[in-house]
């Protein structure tokens, strides 16, 4: 729809404002606003009264939010939820937003429900006549509009007695969230790595999943290549052999078997 | 007198297990019979002695060749038998990861289970845990393979002494098919060039695109295939990988092999018999690529004559030094090839008939589709992210089917077939998606599919790494004909850790009007790790605030939407 099927379409209209408003320019607005809405009723509301004044839910195809005065007007969640409250279904906002302040506005819109928000052009610009030319230039008017389910109804939760007798398995239920019956607390407990009794002389180690992805087999890698780093010197002759016959330090370690006496050539690793 | 090896693998680890203690039972005279668990068709169908092998996959699931076999034995009937199973004297070995939550549950839902129905345990089981020090080998050496040897011995009256060092007969013997024996009328068994296993069905790639920016570390690719199959949205394509050509020339030559390599071959033994070449053999077949268990050592034992090497093979297998031969091949992830490559002449005695007994089966992978048949026709799409890592061996380390996929290029073709996984229900109730990474992949098609009707609501949480380099998502989902409440969580673009399960509780007035008065449903797609917990705890911390709930009401609450797939999750490990 475009703005100007919105407002002919709209029967109620609510205008917020706030106390730095000039009031000569609240009647001026409702004209302009009748002119463009000629189906509506129009309705004015402080924003510091908009709580307290507690309207009715659902009752204003369109809501304009501190668009009367120079400034914007500070908006936070609590404000918008009672703005989406008050809308109808498939109804509006329109709400002139810094730019600066754009994205974490609009996620709040959208937290509260708000299934569409899109920026206007200037064509809308009647809306904003009042503000300060320096306000127009740093945001953009913004349109959001509420879904079209009404909110209201509540689902009765279903009965919920479990039977916690073992062996009482239905036999139709193949999940296993019904066999988790059979576990109780201390199978539910993981065991404690740091507990296993290797029998050798190793520490605990930190092992990387088989499908790392998360960075820590590059890490764990990391150690290990400084550790080896730091013995440069092969000790034990055997370097060309496999890393099963090399010594810890051996700085082929990582490569395959090699000819006796082949050159060694380190592959260049830019991960250290 | 039968000592049946029951297993149930995801991924190939308990039936590797299963291996190595039919090995051992063989050794010492035992008769032993190794079946998966689905072979088992009647409670009837379990035998006298049992030894169980169960893993724990995803989130605290049973592996796949398990599922009829727990709904057999999970049977409420059962119970009303009084001493059911009292003739049944069993091992249990139970295999999981105890940094995933529900740490062997299979395993220890299966020990009540047969405690419920009388069954006689031989010994104590064991929960392996792949993060021992020792991993899962270690594990079970540790508390239980000798004792339980030693008291089924006891039970049947012989002593046992299971040995790992003598060689045992290979599972196949070998006939090579010479070229004109190929044209002879009486040749038994055909050779089928095509080769497709059934079910199966040969695909090509359209494209292969990297979706992820290139300086970050992580490669993601969505992959195009052209294919008629019928699917839906929630389904996963079944991949059949092969290993690269690279390891297999490096294998078949470790094995004095090359000049066979495109020989055809017949292997059989009384129970089956396939053939194809030898290339064939060690691209699509086995995975030679794999990290070798413990019995792959004890194997090469048989075969090695060279001093050096025996002296060192010997080393590795004592048992004061597992924690060697752990760090040695498991921690840096060597495959099997690198580990012959460091013994290449005991691989040069390895007669060819054995690479059946050295080497297991490659095994599928399933990926979610991430396409809509009705908006992509004609196309399955995947979002696959590619493993490779590095470890102290200089060459990186790599998925076997992301790899496979990695290097496809347009118009070479997989083997793939379609399998049903998500049940993304198609009515009119708005769907609230939690996708973090790839576990998007499902609700990517489905939100294109149901955004055809712009009366649907849908809801995603999407999490990944950062903005501009991983949230390959939003190309897609952030247009205007979309209709879709986009709620991202970038982790590291900030300097606190923001996931997708903060995300929920921000949003959590939101989520509980749409669950509450909406009758939304709830999808979770991700890693089993850690997600499926964190996301569960944000829901109910949602329903404490939101619907005012206690703890063990929201607890209640939340299992209750799982039971009436109000709420339905697809993890892997």
């Amino acid at each position: 729809m475009t703005m100007d099927e919105i407002f002919a379409r709209a029967k109620s209209i609510l205008v917020i404002w706030t106390a730095d408003v000039n009031p000569e320019n609240l009647p001026i607005f409702q004209d302009v606003v009748q002119t463009k809405a000629k189906q509506a009723s129009t309705a004015f509301e402080n924003v510091e009264m908009l709580v307290e004044s507690g309207r009715s839910s659902s009752s204003f195809d369109i809501i304009l939010f501190g668009l009367v005065s120079k400034r914007n007007t500070h908006i936070d969640i609590d404000i918008l939820n009672e703005l989406f409250r008050l809308l109808r279904p498939n109804g509006h906002l329109i709400i002139h937003i810094e730019h600066t302040k754009q994205s974490q506005i609009i996620d709040q819109f959208k937290m509260c429900g708000f299934s569409s928000c899109n920026p206007l052009d200037t064509n809308s610009s009647f809306l904003i006549e009042n503000k300060d030319d320096d306000i127009k230039k740093f945001g953009s008017l913004w349109l959001c509009q509420k879904p079209s389910f009404d909110i209201g109804y509540s689902v009765p939760l279903r009965s919920t007695t479990t039977d916690s007798r073992m062996g009482q398995i239905s036999s139709s239920s193949t999940t296993t969230t019904t066999t988790d019956e059979l576990l109780d607390e201390n199978d539910r407990k993981k065991p404690d790595v740091k507990k296993y009794d290797c029998g050798t002389t190793s520490t605990g180690v930190r092992k990387a999943c088989k499908n790392c992805s998360c960075g820590l087999a590059q890490e764990l890698e990391q150690e290990e290549h400084t550790a080896a780093k730091q013995t440069v010197k092969s000790s034990c002759g055997s370097c060309y052999l496999g890393d099963a016959f090399r010594c810890a330090g051996c700085p082929s370690r990582g490569l395959p078997p090699f000819k006796p006496g082949e050159r060694v050539t380190l592959p260049t690793m830019s991960d250290v | 007198m039968l000592l049946e090896i029951l297993f149930g693998s995801q991924t190939g680890t308990a039936e590797d297990v299963s291996e190595r203690f039919s090995c051992m039972a063989r050794s010492t005279d035992v008769e032993c019979r190794v079946r998966s668990l689905d072979s088992i068709r009647s409670i009837e169908d379990l035998g006298t002695y049992i030894l169980f092998i169960v893993s724990t996959t995803g989130d605290g699931e049973e592996p796949e060749n398990m599922r009829q076999f727990w709904r057999i034995i999970m049977k409420k009937s059962l119970s009303l038998i009084p001493s059911i199973l009292s003739h049944i004297h069993y091992g249990l070995i139970g295999l999981g990861d105890s940094t995933y939550p529900k740490f062997n549950f299979v395993a220890k839902k299966l020990s009540k289970r047969l405690e419920q129905l009388g069954a006689q345990a031989i010994c104590d089981k064991v929960l392996a845990d792949e993060q021992h020090p020792h991993g899962i080998d270690g594990c079970i050496d540790q508390t239980f393979t000798k004792i339980f040897w030693k008291t089924f011995g006891d039970l049947i009256g012989r002593e046992l002494q299971p040995r790992m060092d003598q060689r045992l007969p290979s599972k196949y013997q070998i006939q090579w098919i010479d070229d004109y024996e190929k044209d002879s009328s009486s040749s038994q068994i055909s050779i089928n060039n095509s080769k497709i296993p059934p079910g199966y069905t040969s695909v090509p790639l359209i494209s292969n695109t990297r979706v992820t920016s290139l300086d970050h570390w992580q490669d993601v690719r969505l992959l195009e295939f052209d294919t008629n199959l019928p699917y839906k949205c929630g389904d996963v394509a079944v991949i059949l990988p092969q290993c690269s050509l690279t390891s297999v020339h490096l294998l078949a030559n470790l094995l004095n092999i090359e000049n066979k390599l495109h020989k055809n071959f017949i292997a059989s033994n009384e129970i089956s018999s396939l053939s194809m070449t030898v290339l064939e053999l060690f691209r699509d077949y086995l995975h030679i690529t794999r990290i070798p268990s413990r019995s792959f050592f004890e194997k090469l034992m048989w075969f090695s004559n060279d001093e050096r090497e025996r002296e060192r093979l010997v080393e590795f297998l004592q048992p004061e030094n597992i924690d060697d031969l752990y760090t040695y091949c498991h921690r840096p992830r060597r495959t099997s090839v690198e580990v012959l490559q460091d013994f290449p002449h005991t691989a040069s005695c390895i007669p060819f008939n054995y690479v059946f007994d050295f080497f297991s089966l490659i095994r599928p992978r399933s990926f979610s589709i991430a396409s809509s048949p009705k908006i992509h026709q004609n196309r399955v799409q995947l979002l696959v992210a590619i493993v490779r890592y590095k470890t102290i061996i200089a060459l990186y380390r790599e998925g076997l089917c992301s790899n496979y996929l990695c290097r496809l290029q347009p118009n070479e073709h997989i083997l793939m077939r379609i399998s049903s996984s998500f049940n993304l229900i198609n009515d009119n109730q708005p769907a609230i998606m939690i996708g973090p990474g790839t576990g998007v992949a499902p609700f990517r098609g489905w939100i294109l599919e149901r955004s055809l009707n712009d009366q649907l609501l849908n809801m995603l949480f999407f999490g990944c790494r950062y903005r501009t380099k991983d949230a390959y998502i939003e190309n897609d989902l952030l247009k205007d004909t979309i209709n879709l409440i986009y709620i991202p969580a970038y982790s590291r673009d900030q300097e606190e850790k923001i996931y997708v399960q903060h995300k929920i509780i921000e949003y959590g007035h939101l989520v509980w009007e749409w669950i509450k008065h909406k009758q939304a449903r709830i999808y979770l797609a991700g890693n089993a790790k850690q997600v499926p917990e964190q996301v569960s705890d944000a829901l109910k911390d949602v329903f404490i605030k939101y619907g005012h709930m206690t703890n063990e009401q929201a607890d209640v609450y939340l299992r209750e939407m799982e039971r009436t797939q109000q709420f339905q999750r697809e993890t892997w490990s």
